[in-house]
């Protein structure tokens, strides 16, 4: 096959400068809260994020879901304001903010026309430093995330997920369920959301991101403003627990009855999110399982007809992370796709990847990763990762160089390390009377119930 | 705390939008042209529309609009099966296709050197796309799974199937536009030709580029390639008008579901009328944010909910405004549909708030401006403008059509197609609750 030359990228950089990140510092405010300011004027819009540390490994054990609720309930009232107010005033300006939770964050995402920019922030600054945690509203808070999981389990895909990373992680946080349990987010007291909020949200493990059309010397001196007054709290020690691979084949079917097509995850543990292989073993599971012609989508879609979708990917949290394929099949079809993945992740280790693969893989990031930052939400989203995770800041400005200059070798070193073959863990969520019986080639089934999830 | 007025903020966007560098033209087969450069980052986005969508299928063969994007992307004369998307991704980019009732489109983003590619190739499967058996069994079966997964196993999409093939007795828009799964297996070679044929040719289409070319040289280019495919005669099909509904219709299905929801779908306006806009509006003011009627009401205050949702159709003929809720149990169901006449009633009779339209039309200003944010997603508005209205220019007609709108406007519209004997009810409950 002929090779193709890396492409000339015409420099990524003359896109980096115009948007300032060259200067790419925090600043930090005398209580320990850190921020940043990135001025870019194309569109009268200003990007927002705020990352408070900790995220859903803070909850115990038996009170999965707290950070979660806490999360939800900043929304729901201030000392000066009913969560009626906030709502009415907030959205008033336009815009909807979202609060969502991870293993190790949580994370604050809005957006603001420029002009209501300032307006904005001081609700903003209300729902962060003075929350209300009323009872009232906590109770209320509780009783919607409770019909919303129920709701959830009507979803395959999600049940796929949830069972994948509970069995991935066990006895690890990141085995935990985000938004808790049906069972356990009925125990949880308000004393526990409020002690929690006092915790944890504090001013010196929060960042503040800000990008768009502003005026550096404003937006300072607003953060000053609204912020400084905000008390100082515990630093948050993170408990650091070893993640154990799976080892050998575990497969598990949880039965759903009536499904007519069965969602399948094949995996095991990834990598951190500070792993410096980062750029390499994106590039192998790209050959693998990212965009329109990856091995797997040619042997499972293309060839066969038997998926919609399949996708491998790493998702990575502080302490760890997982990698995983996902794909969904007819009921009469799952045996065979399963051995079909298993099948190319042999091939990976023994054959390893071409040259023209490599190449293609290369190109494709750079250029994924490049119209990234056009875009205000994918470029915030990025560097708020960046920062969150103290990651090498080349990944935003010399990503390019970073790719190309990635050797053979370091590929096939990866492939060694990070992508697993006979320690497997496998997750299928179906009809068990359809199924079963294709699964049981593979090795002994653990058959469990969907339900489960509700404990 | 001050507010500011809405007026200040239109003036900012007629600004904003005098700045976005735009030229469009004809080639001389009748495929319109739209151009829009600009250096932000050294990426393009090309785009095609074809105004052929699942409104103009013929019963039996619904799908056909959606499978045959599918069947797109496997060869054509000069490029081998698979060779499309690979060129793409070697050269660092990407493309995809969707279909919808009115319309079907494609798109690319990649490398801003490999424009004359791109286009040869785009111009290559247009005019000489390899039809045969091949193609067409490994996409049916690709669209059966697609089928599986959005629909036959997610309760919610297949409320939205039974609603469009309940409330629609003569128009299309009764079709599922992934299709009947017996019309995906029964579809031919001979329906795929004769679909390429008819709709597939440059004087039913619109090509839009955005990003970092060269104009001159972009125009250049499209001429050599896309000029030489010729017009074809495409059947002008009655437009079809749908009768007026006489009564309510109401359907329960039984589901594989935890929890019991409703959707109903009232008679409503096309994107062209001018009702639309109020139309919109109201549905924002429903259920948009903390702050909605929806969430207040049947969240915050009665506890009803786990979530809901009302919408109005962006559809080139009259569509429907949707409305779904989901219940917390089966107690709260038995009130749910109660409370959502009374919101609905009382805004027939009171009209909304000068804050909650104040609202509305903010928060319609800021999504506007995603339009506007990547190549990409200027593209689409572009071609959908033209698409579905017959000029791009109506992109930025929209802030001042909603700004038009008042509160008496959409007390008329509330009045006008809320109701009962314009609408179907689709019902889910939990399969354990059927006798």
């Amino acid at each position: 096959m002929k090779k193709i030359l890396l492409i000339l990228i015409i420099f990524f950089f003359s896109a980096l400068n115009a948007q300032n990140i060259s200067d790419f510092e925090l600043k930090t405010l005398d209580n320990g809260l850190k921020y940043i300011v990135i001025q870019n004027k194309k569109l009268p819009l200003v990007q927002v994020r705020v990352i408070f540390n900790g995220g859903a490994s803070l909850d115990p054990q038996n009170y999965q879901g707290l950070t979660y609720l806490t999360g939800q309930l900043l929304l729901k009232g201030t000392t000066k304001r009913t969560a009626q107010q906030v709502a009415e005033e907030f959205e008033f300006l336009g815009s909807t903010i979202d609060i969502s939770t991870n293993f190790d964050y949580t994370l604050i995402s809005t957006e603001f026309l420029k002009y209501n920019f300032q307006d904005g922030m001081k609700i903003l600054s209300e729902i962060i430093t003075s929350p209300a945690f009323e009872s009232r509203e906590i109770d209320k808070e509780k009783e919607k995330l409770l019909s919303e999981l129920k709701s959830a389990l009507e979803n395959p895909t999600y049940i796929a997920n949830q069972f994948f990373n509970k069995l991935l992680f066990e006895g690890h946080p990141y085995s935990q369920s985000i938004q808790g349990t049906i069972k356990q987010i009925d125990e949880i007291s308000s004393r526990q959301v409020r002690n929690h909020y006092k915790t944890y949200f504090v001013p010196n493990e929060t960042t503040i991101i800000l990008y768009g059309d502003v005026e550096y010397n404003d937006v300072e001196e607003l953060i000053k403003n609204l912020f400084s007054g905000w008390q100082k709290g515990q630093e948050i020690k993170s408990i650091l627990k070893p993640v154990e691979k799976i080892s050998g084949l575990k497969l598990v079917l949880v039965d759903k009855p009536g499904l007519t097509q069965a969602q399948i995850r094949v995996g095991n543990i990834g990598i951190n999110q500070n792993n410096s292989d980062e750029i390499p073993i994106s590039i192998v599971n790209t050959i693998l399982g990212d965009g329109f012609t990856s091995r797997l989508v040619e042997e499972i879609r293309v060839k066969r007809s038997l998926t919609y979708g399949a996708k491998s990917s790493f998702q990575s949290y502080r302490q760890s992370g997982k990698f995983f394929i996902s794909t969904f099949t007819k009921n009469q079809t799952v045996g065979e796709v399963i051995q079909i993945i298993l099948d190319e992740l042999k091939k990976l280790k023994s054959s390893g990847v071409s040259d023209w693969e490599i190449t293609k893989a290369k190109n494709y990031l750079i250029g994924e990763l490049s119209r990234n930052l056009q875009s205000p939400e994918r470029f915030v989203d990025h560097l708020t990762q960046i920062i969150f995770y103290k990651k090498d800041k080349e990944l935003l400005t010399k990503f390019v160089d970073k790719i190309k200059n990635t050797s053979r070798e370091k590929i096939q070193k990866v492939i060694a390390e990070y992508f697993p073959e006979k320690d497997i863990l496998i997750v299928v969520v179906g009809d068990s009377k359809e199924i079963k019986s294709q699964l049981e080639k593979f090795g002994k089934v653990q058959q469990i119930k969907y339900e489960i999830l509700v404990e | 705390m001050k507010r500011l007025s809405f007026l200040i903020l239109l003036l900012t966007f007629d600004l904003f939008a005098q700045n976005v560098e735009i030229e469009s033209y004809f080639l001389k087969n009748g495929m319109k042209v739209i151009l829009s450069p600009n250096k932000e980052v050294p990426s393009i986005c090309f785009r095609i529309f074809f105004k052929v969508g699942g409104k103009n299928e013929s019963p039996g063969i619904t799908g056909i609009s959606h499978l045959f994007e599918h069947m797109m992307f496997n060869g054509s004369k000069k490029f081998k099966p698979g060779m499309f998307d690979k060129i793409l991704e070697e050269n660092g980019g990407y493309s995809n296709g969707s279909t919808w009732n009115d319309f079907t489109n494609y798109w690319e983003e990649f490398n801003s050197d490999k424009l004359a590619l791109v286009l040869e190739m785009e111009a290559d499967r247009m005019a000489a796309l390899k039809l045969d058996n091949e193609n067409l069994e490994q996409e049916r079966y690709i669209v059966m799974e697609e089928r599986r997964l959005s629909v036959d196993n997610n309760p919610q999409q297949k409320m939205e199937e039974e609603l469009y093939a309940n409330a629609f007795v003569s128009h299309l828009y009764r079709q599922p536009v992934i299709g009947w799964m017996n019309d995906l297996n029964g579809i031919t070679l001979d329906d795929c030709k004769y679909f390429y044929k008819t709709y597939y040719s440059p004087n039913n289409s619109v090509l839009i580029l955005t990003g970092d070319f060269d104009k001159v040289q972009a125009k250049k280019l499209i001429s050599k390639y896309f000029e030489k495919i010729p017009k074809a005669n495409i059947p002008q099909k009655k437009r079809i008008i749908e009768p007026e509904q006489n009564g309510e219709k109401v359907i329960t299905l039984f589901q594989e579901i935890e929890l019991p929801s409703f959707l109903i779908g009232y008679k409503s306006c096309s994107i062209n009328d001018s009702d639309f806009y109020a139309m919109d509006l109201l549905a924002n003011i429903l259920s948009k944010g903390l702050s909605s009627r929806f969430n207040k009401i049947l969240s915050e205050e009665k506890k009803l909910i786990t979530e809901a949702y009302a919408s109005q159709d962006q559809m080139e003929d009259p569509g429907l405004f949707k409305i779904y809720a989901q219940a917390r149990g089966e107690k709260e169901f038995e009130k749910l549909l109660q409370e959502i006449e009374k919101i609905l009633e009382d805004i027939k009779t009171k009209g909304v708030t000068t804050n909650e339209i104040e609202k509305a039309k903010n928060s319609k200003v800021l999504e506007y401006f995603d339009f506007f944010k990547t190549n990409e997603s200027l593209s689409f508005a572009l071609g959908y403008f033209q698409t579905l209205t017959g000029d791009y220019n109506n992109l930025y007609k929209v802030i001042d059509n909603y700004a038009k709108v008042t509160s008496r406007d959409i007390q008329r519209v509330a009045q006008k197609y809320f109701s009962n004997n314009f609408r179907t009810i689709i019902i889910s409950k939990p399969k354990s609750d059927k006798q």
